[in-house]
């Protein structure tokens, strides 16, 4: 300890010297230190923030769009499963078979087995499409091309094969 | 030869799932066991193909019943094209084994109207111009179509047998038409079909059907047969077995008096509509349970139709109402004042539509006259003119005698001084032709 009563520990972290002399302001109306580095610094980091940030929330937009274009389609085949199998049908559905979709002259839908060449001269009602249907219970139109569900072959084809194997 | 109007499927059969025909086979097999009668004419006509050249188009409910007759059928020689009387009563693994066997089968469970007419069309109409020299039918519908719209393909048909009582009911209109163009048998009034299969075959399933589609305690129910011929016996019975209250309306003051002698109240539909609990019609008519009959009755009854047709019960007059599917077959019709009442198979055979129809035993009896009849026309159709004929009481008690030993019946012979006592030959016929049973 010295005679200002200022303690050893301290030598070299704090200023002894004159006020005017200190490297760091010790005024409360000092301006503050690299004032306009400062706030450059903060403004790149803002941007560089906002640039990540966004261009993460844009993934994540563009993922809420996805899902939510998704969603849609999902309930909208979903509406449309339904429509079809609320379709007047006395016979039981299997899953995996095609049907056929006819249109009677007073506008109501049926289900038939019989595919339009089937009928011979030509079907007695309106054809509309043919629907696959899939092992989830969902339809496949026929007209929908390449999207024609082949699961249930696949599912059959695997399960002959091991059946045969054990 | 008349243009097909139908176009040939390759493979040549149309039913609901083809992999159902192991399942049909195995079932096919069980019934065998229970179809002596098929079966003995099988053996008796093993390497002899008494139907050789038959090409027969038949029509009649595509059950595993059916299926045992249609392999009789070409084990005696025939070739066979299948279609169903019904649009609700084929059994889908029944005709997939058929269709599986190599016999063009044309039959789903669950056709609608166009779809009918399209599968009897086919068995009409084979590839490489197969044409029916036969007809089997139940109902008529094969015949009416041959006759009305073929009629130029009947010169080739040597005759047709008949199965049931509606069928046989319009061949014998058409003869006194005289628009009947084949020699037809009438299977039905064989004593071993009609005094067995509606009596002995709708005992078992009615209640079948009902039960499968409904789950109802028929005990302590009022239940209501309308009509008391074969088929209203055996129903009335079958009710009266599992302890209901039976009642029973006719018009014949003999049956009337017969189910009133059985203990049977005899009673009108008008009067009774509001107080049964299970209401089966099996007249053959038209409109016996009419819409204000189904105005009246109580919540939650059940209305059936065991008759060949759909027209006992007036459905198209329901129609306007709202119309709830529980399962198939079963529905609820809501009238306008909430009050429902469950009609079952849409007033189609109920045995059919909702169980599986007849038991095998009691089919092998009518199918075994059925074949017998196709014998007879095939070889014989020279000696019959265009009217209906019922089978000789000597095969008819032929049929009767193959289904015997399968349930153990011991049957005593009579002696020579006993047949000389009652004037019948020791192996029978044992009755003159107009005894009833």
């Amino acid at each position: 300890m010295d005679n200002n009563g200022k303690s050893d520990k301290y030598k070299g972290d704090v200023h002894g010297g004159a006020e005017h002399a200190a490297p760091y302001p010790l005024s409360r109306l000092a301006p503050q230190i690299g004032l306009i580095d400062l706030a450059r610094e903060i403004t790149q980091a803002d941007k560089v923030i906002n640039v990540r940030v966004s261009a993460k929330l844009q993934v994540l937009v563009d993922q809420i769009r996805v899902l939510q274009d998704e969603a849609r389609a999902v309930l909208n085949a979903a509406a449309r499963d339904q429509e079809l199998h609320q379709i007047p049908c006395s016979f039981e559905k299997k899953p995996g078979k095609l049907y056929h979709l006819y249109r009677r002259a007073d506008a109501s839908p049926y289900f038939s087995l019989l595919a339009p060449a089937e009928w011979g001269t030509q079907p007695p009602h309106q054809y509309v499409d043919s629907y696959t249907l899939n092992g989830d219970m969902s339809w496949t139109a026929s007209s929908d091309g390449d999207s024609k569900d082949d699961t249930h072959e696949l599912v059959r084809r695997l399960l002959a094969f091991s059946s045969t194997e054990i | 030869m008349t243009q097909s109007p139908v176009k040939n499927l390759d493979p040549d059969y149309k039913v609901a799932d083809i992999s159902l025909a192991d399942w049909g086979r195995k079932e096919v097999a069980i019934a065998e066991t229970e179809m002596p009668g098929l079966m003995a004419l099988r053996e008796e006509y093993k390497g002899k193909n008494p139907l050789k050249g038959a090409r027969i188009a038949g029509c009649l409910h595509m059950t595993i019943q059916t299926a045992v007759l249609m392999e009789t059928l070409v084990e005696l020689g025939a070739e066979v094209r299948w279609s169903s009387c019904n649009i609700f009563s084929t059994q889908d693994q029944a005709a997939a084994a058929m269709a599986a066997a190599g016999i063009p089968t044309f039959a789903w469970k669950g056709e609608n109207e166009e779809e009918f007419w399209w599968c009897i069309e086919q068995t009409i109409f084979g590839p490489n111009n197969w044409r029916p020299n036969m007809i089997l039918d139940d109902g008529g519908d094969l015949t009416q179509i041959m006759h009305e719209k073929y009629p130029e393909l009947l010169k080739e048909v040597r005759g047709l047998s008949e199965e049931t009582t509606t069928g046989v009911h319009r061949l014998y209109e058409m003869m006194k038409a005289g628009s009947l163009k084949v020699p037809a048998i009438n299977v039905n009034d064989s004593v071993t079909k009609s005094k067995f299969d509606n009596l002995y075959g709708c005992r078992e399933s009615l209640i079948d059907g009902i039960k499968r589609a409904t789950d109802v305690m028929i005990a302590g129910k009022i239940c209501i047969v309308l009509g008391y011929g074969d088929v209203g016996k055996g129903c009335a019975q079958a009710f009266r077995g599992m302890g209901a209250t039976v009642w029973v309306t006719e018009i014949d003051p003999i049956c009337a008096l017969q189910a009133a002698m059985e203990g049977y109240r005899v009673v009108r539909m008008d009067e009774v509509a509001d107080q049964g609990d299970i209401f089966v019609t099996t007249t053959g008519n038209i409109k016996v349970i009419t819409h204000d009959h189904m105005l009246k009755m109580k919540d939650e009854a059940i209305v059936c139709n065991i008759g060949h047709f759909d027209s006992e019960i007036d459905i198209a007059a329901l129609r306007k109402y709202k119309w709830e599917n529980i399962k198939p077959q079963v529905d609820h019709v809501i009238f306008p004042d909430g009050k429902k009442i469950i009609v079952l198979a849409e007033g189609r055979l109920v045995n059919l539509g909702c169980a599986t129809g007849h038991p095998s035993f009691v089919m092998s009896a009518s199918f075994t006259n059925q074949v017998m009849a196709q014998i007879e026309l095939w070889k014989n159709s020279k000696n019959y003119k265009n009217e209906v004929y019922v089978l000789p009481k000597k095969l008819d008690e032929q049929v009767a005698r193959f289904h015997l030993k399968k349930i153990g019946v011991n049957l005593t012979t009579l002696t020579g001084d006993q047949a000389k006592y009652i004037s019948v030959p020791v192996e029978g016929p044992y009755k003159p032709d107009h005894y009833r049973y």
